[in-house]
Parts: C-alpha cells; sequence; structure tokens
C-alpha cells in the first residue's frame, strides 16, 4: 500500500529526530516493563510470605469448623477413615505440591513461676516443611523426636513464661471428653516468624502429642494445610475439589484469597494499579511523540501542499502520517522490549536490595523480604505495548489531521521553517 | 548579555507549541510525582495517626520494662505523675503538644449472663481522651463516657457480641487487683459500644473511667502510662528522647518503638515508592532530554543563521541553557500549580480506596481509613520542584553544546 | 454453680431443720423470707462440711462420670478431690475467697486459674469456674421476696423471687426458686438474664436425710440454649458441723 512505503520513507527522512522518538517510545516502554514487573513482583512476595510462611495455599476444614474454631470440628469426626479418604482425594491431583495435616487447641501453659494462655498447633514437621516455612525460622533448636513431648514456644511467649531450651512446660487444657488435659513438655526450640500473632502466643508441638492431649483421635485433625504450584491458581483448585464428586461431604477447601481477604485485597490494588501507571507513561510517550509528530508535518508543509495540490487524497495523507507515527511506535517497542527483558533479566533473578531500609518487618500478617524481586508477566507486558502504541497513534491523530487540513496555496506560498 | 537573554525569550515563544509541549511534559511529571509523594505521606500520617488516637500516643511514659512485659503492678506512682506532667507542661512552649492523658491497664475477664470472655480493661479520663482520640468517633450504639460514670464501660463490638449485650445491660468484669490479691468483681453497664476495624481489638476492648478503674484495682492514684499526643507527629522521636534523658528510671517511648510494626511497615512503604517514584523520576529526566535534544536539532539552520550573524559559539550555548532556565522555570511554576491543586483536592476530599479494597483493611496492626488523604510539608514540595528544575538544567547541558557546536552553514542553502 | 447450690439449700433445709429444732413452735410462715434467711445466714457461719458427691455431665459430644470428695468450711473455702475415674483421680481443686488452684497429678503440679481461664467449664461440666468462685451470697447480693405462696401440682410451695442489688456483681437479672412449704425443700431454681430470657434451669429431688438432715441428693443444671445436656450432682454422703483439720484449704494440702 502505497501509505505503508509513504510513511516508512517518511520516517528516515530525519532519521535523527525519528531515532530519538523511537527511543522515547523504547525507553518508556521499558521503563513500564520494569516498574510494573517491581509492582507486581512485590505483590507476589508478599503473596509467597503470606501463603508460604504459615497458611498454605489452601486449607480444608469441617464445614463448621471456622469462624468459632470449635475443637470438636474435625476432619475425621464423621468416619475414622474420612481423614484418609481427603488424604487420598488430594493426592490424585499433579498439582499438589504438599499437604500438612494440624491441630489446634487453647491451653494454659505453666512453668513453675509463671503461666500464660497459648494457642496450641500440633503439627507433623516432615510434611509441614513441604507446606510451611515457619518451622524453618526456628531462632533455636527444634522439634525432637527422641525427646517426649517436645515443645517449640514463640519467642515472645518463651520470654513471658521465661523459659529456654530445656525448660519444663506444663500445659493444661479442656479435652475433647469434658476432661482436663494435661501433661509436662520440654521445650526443644524457640520459634521466631517476626509475627506477634504467633511469636506472642503460639506453642507448637507433634500433631500426635496435642491428639494425646485433647483426647482426639489419631485420626481427627482440624485442618489441612495445602501447597500447590502456583498460589494464583488456588482459587480455581479449591473450587474443584469442593465440587469434585468423590469429595467428602463435610470437608470445605478454601483458597488463600478467601482466608485472608485482605492480602487479596493487596494483591488486587497493585494489579490495579498498573493499569494507572500503563496510562501515565503512556501519556508522556504521547506527549513525546506528538511534539515529533508536529514538527514532521510542519517540516514538510510545503512537501504536503504540494501533494494535495496534485491530487493525493486527504485520507492518504493522514493514513501515512499515522502509518509513520505506529511504524516509530512499533520500532520503539522492539528496542524498548529489549532493553525491559534486559533489565528484568536481572531484577527477577538479583532483585532490588532494600535492605538498607528494612529490617525485619511484617505486613498484612505476612513477613516482607528485604530483596525486591520483580517478575515478569506476558499479561502486562503486552497490555503495555498496546497501550503505548494506541498513545502514539492518539498523538499522531492531531497532526495527521492538520496536514491533511492544509490548504495547499499557504503551504506552498508558506517561508521554509528553520 | 541581556541581549542573549531577551533572544533566548524570544526564541520560547517563537513557536509556541513545542514550548508548550515541552513545558506541559516536564509540568505533567513535577505534578504526578508531587500528588505521588503527597499521598504517600498522607496515608503514612493517617495511619500513625491512627494509631496514635486508638490507645496509644506519640510519646508514652511508662515503669521500665513495661513495654515488654507489662503487669498491673507496673505502675507510675503519684510523685512520678506529677513530675512527668510538669515537665509536660514545660515542653509545651517548645512542642506542639495537644495532650497529656492518664491510663491504666488490666487483663481480667467479663462475664454476662449469655457467657464470659478475656478483655483488656482500659482507665481513661473520658472528657480528655474523647478530644484526643478517635474512641468517640468509633461508637456504633450508645454513648462515650463521662467523667463520673463510675459503673460504666464502653465494650468492643465483638466482646458485646460474644456476651450478648446492649446498651444499658450490665455485666462483671473480674480482674487481679495489684500485688496478685484476690480477685475483685465488680458489676458494671454498658454505656456504649465501639469499632476500630481492628478485630484484635474490638474482641477484647473495654474502657471505664480512670477514677472507677483506680478505685476498682486498688490502685490509689497512680496509673500504668502517661501518653502525650502531639499536633505532629515528626517531632514524636525528639520529645521522646528529652523526656527519657529527664525520666532515666522510666521508659520514654516514642510511637515508633511502642509500635515498631507500624513504624517497619511505613519504612517498607516508603521504600516501595522510593523505587517507583525513582523510576518516575527517570523517565521524566529522559523525556526532558529528549525534548530539549530535539528542539535544538530542529533548529539547526537557525543557528547556522546565528553563527552567521555573529553569535559566538559561547552564546549560543548559554543561548539555550537559559532557554532551558526558562522552561525549566516554567515547567516548575505549572508543575507546581498543577501537583499542588491535585494535592489540595485529595487533602479534603481524598481518594477513596474501595476502589482497589472491598472490606476491612489494616496492616501493622492499624486499621487503614477508607480513604487516602494527601499530606505535603513545604519541604516535602520544594524538594521534587527544586529536583525538577536543576534536572532540566543540568539536562540542557547537552543540547546546549550541540548548539554551539554546530554550525551547518549547508544547512542554510536547504529548502 | 453447684457449689452456690450447697450454701443455697443448705440455707433452705437447715431452716427447716434449725428452725424445726430450735424453734419448734414458731410457724415458718409467719417470718419473712428475708428474716428466715438472714436467721439461717447467722446459723451457716462457720459451717463446714465433707462429702462424696457424683456427677454426671452429659453434653452433645460426651458423657462423662466424676466421683468426688469434697470439704467445705463456709463461704469462701472450698476443697474437691476426684476419686474416680481412674485417669483423672487425684485431680484436685482449692477454692480460697476468690482464687482457684487445680493440682493435676499427672503431672504433680499445682497451677493457678487466672482470671482468663475463669470462663471455662469446671471439669467440664455446665458449671463455670466463675461460678465456683463467685462469692455470691444470697443474702448479701439479692432482695428476695415471696412471690407465690401455694398449691403446686398437689403440694404447697414457696416460690421466692431474688432480685439482685443494684451494685451486685451478679450477672443475672433474676432467680426464682419453688421451695416445699412442708418440709423447706427446694425443688428448683431459674436463673434469667437481664432481659428476662430464662438462661438456665437447676432441679432438685431425691430428697434424704443425710447426717440427720433432709436434703436433696440429686441436683440437675440444664442450660436453656441446649436442652439436650445436663450435668447433674448426687451426693451419696454428706457431713456437717464435723472439724475439718487445719490446713486442709491450703496449698501443700493439694497434693495429698
Amino acid at each position: 500500500m502505497i501509505a505503508l512505503r509513504l510513511g516508512w520513507r517518511n520516517l528516515w527522512r530525519n532519521s535523527r529526530r525519528s531515532l530519538i522518538t523511537i527511543s522515547a517510545v523504547g525507553c518508556g516502554y521499558a521503563f513500564l516493563i520494569v516498574l510494573i514487573g517491581l509492582t507486581v513482583g512485590m505483590a507476589g512476595q508478599m503473596l509467597k510470605n503470606g501463603t508460604g510462611l504459615l497458611m498454605g495455599d489452601l486449607q480444608l476444614h469441617h464445614s463448621d469448623y471456622l469462624p468459632e474454631r470449635s475443637l470438636y470440628d474435625t476432619i475425621g469426626s464423621n468416619s475414622s477413615s474420612e481423614l484418609e479418604e481427603v488424604l487420598h482425594q488430594l493426592s490424585l491431583y499433579p498439582q499438589l505440591a504438599g499437604r500438612s495435616p494440624r491441630v489446634y487447641g487453647f491451653g494454659l501453659l505453666s512453668t513453675g513461676e509463671n503461666s500464660a494462655g497459648a494457642r496450641l498447633m500440633g503439627v507433623d514437621p516432615q510434611v509441614e516443611l513441604g507446606v510451611s516455612s515457619f518451622l524453618s525460622g526456628l531462632q533455636a533448636g527444634a522439634l525432637d523426636d527422641s525427646v517426649e513431648r517436645s515443645l517449640l514456644l514463640g519467642d515472645a511467649l518463651a520470654r513471658e513464661l521465661e523459659a529456654s531450651i530445656g525448660s519444663q512446660v506444663a500445659i493444661v487444657t479442656q479435652a475433647a471428653d469434658g476432661s482436663l488435659g494435661n501433661d509436662l513438655f520440654l521445650v526443644s526450640g524457640i520459634l521466631h516468624t517476626g509475627l506477634s500473632y504467633v511469636d506472642r502466643s503460639l506453642a507448637v508441638l507433634y500433631l500426635a502429642d496435642l491428639q494425646e492431649l485433647l483426647v482426639l483421635s489419631p485420626n481427627e485433625v482440624h485442618e489441612i494445610a495445602v501447597k500447590i504450584g502456583d498460589p494464583m491458581a488456588a482459587d480455581a483448585f479449591a473450587a474443584r475439589l469442593n465440587a469434585s464428586e468423590n469429595w467428602p461431604a463435610n470437608t470445605v477447601a478454601q483458597s488463600w484469597g478467601e482466608l485472608a481477604p485482605q492480602l487479596k485485597d493487596y494483591v488486587g490494588l497493585s494489579q490495579g494499579m498498573y493499569g494507572f501507571i500503563i496510562m501515565i507513561i503512556g501519556l508522556f510517550t504521547a506527549t513525546g511523540v506528538l511534539n515529533t509528530m508536529m514538527m514532521a508535518v510542519f517540516e514538510r508543509s510545503r512537501e504536503i501542499g504540494l501533494v494535495s495540490a496534485l491530487g493525493m487524497p486527504p485520507l492518504l495523507i493522514v493514513s501515512s502520517i499515522l502509518l509513520e507515527s505506529l511504524f516509530l511506535g512499533i520500532l520503539g517497542l522492539i528496542g524498548g522490549f529489549g532493553l525491559g527483558a534486559w533489565g528484568m533479566s536481572y531484577l527477577t533473578t538479583q532483585g532490588l536490595d532494600l535492605s538498607r531500609w528494612m529490617g525485619e518487618l511484617s505486613m498484612l500478617g505476612t513477613r516482607m523480604d528485604p530483596v525486591l524481586k520483580a517478575s515478569w508477566g506476558w499479561d502486562y507486558v503486552i497490555w503495555s505495548a498496546l497501550g503505548l502504541l494506541l498513545a502514539t497513534l492518539l498523538a499522531a491523530l492531531f497532526p495527521a489531521v492538520k496536514a491533511a487540513r492544509l490548504n495547499p496555496v499557504q503551504a506552498l506560498s508558506a517561508p521554509v521553517e528553520g | 548579555m541581556t541581549i542573549v537573554w531577551k533572544i533566548a525569550w524570544r526564541n520560547l515563544w517563537r513557536k509556541p507549541r513545542r514550548t508548550i509541549l515541552t513545558v506541559i511534559t516536564i509540568s505533567l511529571g513535577l505534578a504526578l510525582l508531587l500528588i505521588s509523594l503527597g499521598l504517600g505521606d498522607g496515608s503514612h500520617n493517617q495511619m500513625i495517626e491512627s494509631a496514635v488516637h486508638m490507645g496509644s500516643g506519640h510519646v508514652l511514659v511508662q515503669q521500665k520494662g513495661y513495654l515488654e512485659k507489662g503487669g498491673i503492678d507496673r505502675l507510675l506512682s503519684p510523685e512520678e505523675i506529677r513530675g512527668v506532667e510538669s515537665w509536660g507542661q514545660e515542653m509545651k512552649g517548645r512542642f506542639p503538644i495537644r495532650h497529656i492523658l492518664r491510663r491504666t491497664f488490666v487483663s481480667g475477664l467479663a462475664s454476662s449472663a449469655d457467657g464470659a470472655t478475656g478483655v483488656q480493661l482500659i482507665g481513661i479520663q473520658p472528657l480528655e481522651e474523647m478530644q484526643a482520640s478517635d474512641f468517640d468517633e468509633k461508637l456504633i450504639e450508645g454513648e462515650f463516657l463521662n467523667a463520673d460514670d463510675g459503673d460504666w464501660v464502653i465494650l468492643g463490638q465483638g466482646v458485646a457480641h460474644k456476651l450478648a449485650l446492649e446498651v444499658g445491660e450490665k455485666l462483671v468484669l473480674m480482674a487481679q487487683g495489684v500485688d496478685s490479691v484476690e480477685i475483685r468483681s465488680r458489676l458494671v453497664r454498658v454505656r456504649g459500644i465501639l469499632r476500630t476495624g481492628l478485630e484484635e481489638q474490638d474482641q477484647a476492648l473495654a474502657l471505664m473511667p480512670l477514677g472507677a478503674s483506680q478505685e476498682f484495682l486498688d490502685l490509689g492514684t497512680q496509673v500504668h502510662q502517661i501518653a502525650f499526643l502531639l499536633e505532629d507527629s515528626r517531632f514524636s522521636d525528639e520529645l521522646a528522647s528529652i523526656g527519657q534523658e529527664n525520666f532515666p528510671a522510666l521508659e520514654v517511648l516514642s510511637w515508633g518503638e511502642a509500635l515498631p510494626q507500624l513504624r517497619d511497615f511505613i519504612r517498607i512503604d516508603d521504600g516501595g515508592s522510593y523505587v517507583m517514584n525513582l523510576i518516575f523520576f527517570l523517565l521524566i529526566s529522559f523525556t526532558v532530554l529528549n525534548t530539549l535534544l530535539m528542539s535544538v536539532l530542529e533548529r539547526g539552520r537557525e543557528f547556522a543563521l546565528l553563527h552567521c550573524l555573529g553569535l559566538t559559539p559561547g552564546r549560543r550555548f548559554i543561548m539555550v541553557l537559559v532557554e532551558a532556565f526558562f522552561i525549566a522555570f516554567l515547567s516548575a511554576l505549572t508543575g507546581f500549580g498543577l501537583g499542588f491543586s491535585g494535592h489540595l483536592y485529595l487533602s479534603r476530599s481524598g481518594l477513596p480506596l474501595d476502589l482497589f479494597y472491598s472490606g476491612e483493611l489494616s496492616a501493622a496492626g492499624v486499621a487503614f481509613d477508607p480513604v487516602m488523604y494527601s499530606h505535603l510539608s513545604p519541604a516535602r514540595i520544594l524538594q521534587p520542584m527544586i529536583l525538577v528544575f536543576g534536572l532540566t538544567l543540568l539536562l540542557s547541558v547537552v543540547p546546549a553544546w550541540r548548539a554551539a557546536r554546530s554550525a551547518d552553514v549547508h544547512s542554510l542553502g536547504r529548502a | 454453680m453447684w457449689f452456690g447450690i450447697i450454701r443455697n439449700w443448705t440455707v433452705l433445709f437447715l431452716m427447716g431443720g434449725l428452725i424445726g429444732l430450735v424453734l419448734p413452735q414458731v410457724d415458718s410462715s409467719q417470718l419473712s423470707p428475708a428474716e428466715i434467711i438472714d436467721k439461717v445466714d447467722h446459723m451457716l457461719r462457720g459451717d463446714s462440711s465433707q462429702g462424696r458427691v457424683e456427677m454426671a455431665v452429659v453434653t452433645r459430644r460426651w458423657e462423662r462420670n466424676i466421683t468426688m470428695e469434697i470439704w467445705s468450711e463456709g463461704t469462701e473455702k472450698a476443697l474437691i478431690k476426684v476419686l474416680q475415674p481412674k485417669k483423672e483421680a487425684g485431680t484436685t481443686t482449692l477454692k480460697v475467697g476468690s482464687d482457684m488452684w487445680n493440682y493435676l497429678p499427672k503431672i504433680d503440679r499445682t497451677i493457678r486459674v487466672p482470671t482468663s481461664m475463669m470462663m471455662g467449664s469446671w471439669m467440664g461440666s455446665h458449671f463455670t469456674n466463675d461460678d465456683l468462685v463467685k462469692e455470691s451470697r444470697l443474702i448479701r447480693d439479692y432482695e428476695i421476696e415471696i412471690v407465690y405462696e401455694g398449691d403446686r401440682e398437689g403440694i404447697e410451695v414457696y416460690e421466692f423471687q431474688l432480685t439482685p442489688h443494684p451494685e451486685a456483681p451478679v450477672v443475672w437479672g433474676k432467680m426464682l426458686y419453688q421451695v416445699r412449704k412442708g418440709d423447706l425443700m427446694p425443688t428448683w431454681a431459674e436463673y434469667y438474664g437481664e432481659d428476662g430470657e430464662l438462661k438456665r434451669t437447676m432441679t432438685f429431688s431425691d430428697y434424704r436425710e443425710m447426717s440427720g438432715r433432709l436434703v436433696p441428693t440429686r441436683s440437675r443444671m440444664v442450660p436453656q440454649d441446649k436442652p439436650e445436656e445436663y450435668t447433674e450432682m448426687i451426693y451419696h454422703e454428706l457431713h456437717f458441723d464435723i472439724p475439718i483439720p487445719k490446713g486442709t484449704f491450703s496449698l501443700s494440702s493439694l497434693r495429698r
């Protein structure tokens, strides 16, 4: 098409200017990729911390368990094979990366001198590590199976009880049969997660030990935490589980989004932000392109006047200018993509080390990593490209239309612009 | 020399469109930067104020070790209270201290005919707290306390729900007195129910007049904490350190020390914004450079002409610099105008967050206001303005140099 | 709480017993309710008791049976030791004033029950630790009046209404008691919230002589919101005014 060839050739008539504008678009695109990549990366990291630390991507409970968390609403309360059945059903899915059964209770912890109420959590450390990471954040020690009734305490809780590794702690709790469950435990580790609701009030013990203390059968648990490969797929996975035919009736799966909506909101916010950012940078780039195209049109106004007088249809004039700017945009995007991709390859692996600012902190119930890593996503890369391209086209619209409306006589007799 | 300035100025307006476009681009960048900073500062400020006004303070004075261990026995004696309060009065000259409040804290049990639950019982000075904090604004039912409401309490929504209580109904409070002596009981009635938005607080909060709590727990005139509320949180650290010097036997904390999670959150948010603003800034730089360079490159003929007319390269260099100076100046003004009006709007009406968020939002133990307000101090406004101004000038060196060098006489002949 | 119940019906049966013994000529109907109770309260000071109780708890989820030995002195002190089942034998609760401790033989520890645990049920029953500890002396805390005097299903009864004094630290809005006129044996007690809703009901039965006094040996507490559940106390043995060795109500005696 003539317009195409015209557009392309016009581009190179002032290669310096064109190159500058191309690089403007390119830089804009590169920045966009990096900026959004960092924002998404940060949200993703927070998500990973949120789900990876303690919660898991999904959790399974008895349908009545939440929100009261009654001792009696267990998976396994309906039949002794229920737990096995649930675990078996889970194992049929290839996305499953790990699953960890947990038991919860509440009790009074007492060393000789001090006592404090605490939440009790019974886990199986071997499978727990496949789902969550809080056990690897041990400040000291570990759950020890060579010791009878080994116990981990949150560090603030340990301080309150004035207990340390080797201390004996009595736990008293209301057991499931109504009696007063009580036993002596040995502190074999101190936990530090940075989350106050854990460090101040959590005591962790072996699943089997807690089941015994609470007089629950070994086939009863309160929760199964599940990890799949991609946290963003959790909602769909949970829905699938719940809808599956063989899924036990009283067990309900919930994704992290349902369990911690504020986390979900934050992730949603950062995703919403990038539309905003695209718009802003698009605006910038458009201004640059506008500048260029205006210049181009003015420079060639004599020529445009000439061809217009010779009978070139206005539509052709407009489209050749638009196409010129389209080429500008596309070339810019290609360059920008290269630059952006290069930047991202560094940022997705090394990331930005912000540890100067942050020590250890928590936000929305999760712990934050001081190294900010970007995250690549084809979706926003493509949307940004489209957005910028649109901006370039729109920017060129005004000069293009102006060019088409040029009065040939005036244009031809105007002094040459310098 | 002034002729260079005049020429520079007129150069700008010979091609008004180009100049205007350039100025708009730069000022847009500046305006966005200002708004971004304003919202960032504003939201952090909001969070601090929120936390401080909900039972904490900008500066807290307590018995040493109270922050870490708590305990009903860690009290401030009447002499210590007097000392701190008179020191506070003195400090009013130097610092914008709005309120000095006394508080007591104890954990206890609240029971009604329908159940029982653990509560954190806070003894407050109702009149002063009402002016100082947000407690009364968070009331969803009933009224706030009066100073002589000995037998009335305000409950957090979660507490009222668990005990199935409504305004006017009774409950029994049980708590351990000082020195772990017998457990005391007191009958009280619900004056009001409040909702902070923070679940942990709403599930355990019970407010009672200070005098009544002191009587109930046999504290005499002692309290656990004296809180200072300031007009501006930025003075907190300074006031706190002066306080600590004056009262070495006590612990004098700024909000950052009392609420480390909040302080950390603000730091990380700042870190993220820093990165974002930096990138913005780089983009602005690039755009400015691009625009300036391009306009110089376009004027090849003009410079050649000027060269022929006798304008030395040095002068041409200065001319372009001066043009850039004017552009920078104009951009700074317009940018400030745009940015500041944006800020004004946002500081009044705010940015409603429920576009993004659905429910309650909390972070670092503080409930977020669903509307984000902008907050800019003069320093914060000047920083980006100076930066952008300086940047424009700096970047104009390249095109200026280009202008000085190129004197392509051949371009004169081109049509 | 059942402990208050001991006092309650101790009060009431003593009314019958002692008044019958000491003041045979006085017709109980000539004394005002407050006067009656006041007189008995006087006689109750320094009273002590010792006995063996069986407690059955039925909830939606499980059923339990415990046998315990109890000692009490006045309204302030009590010691309760579990005898059966074997798993819990030796678990002992000590109450002195408003403080409570549990001794747990399995771990050989004495734990003080903090205020925050007072909301928990005592030994899994429908009574709370709080019930055990509450010092509500009926006469001190309530206004007592007779609201009905007459025939109910062929038995002559008094029905008392107890309204708490404005500042008494009790959670109830009111209590209703029914007492047999003839022998002053309690038949039932109803606990109401301030809103007028019935929250729980206590019924008494199996009246027998223990140590020369007529007492209801069976009492059952039923929560209104879960009527299929209940806690029932059966007294197998009860002695009054026996000398209790000094030091019984102390932490050291918990271990014995």
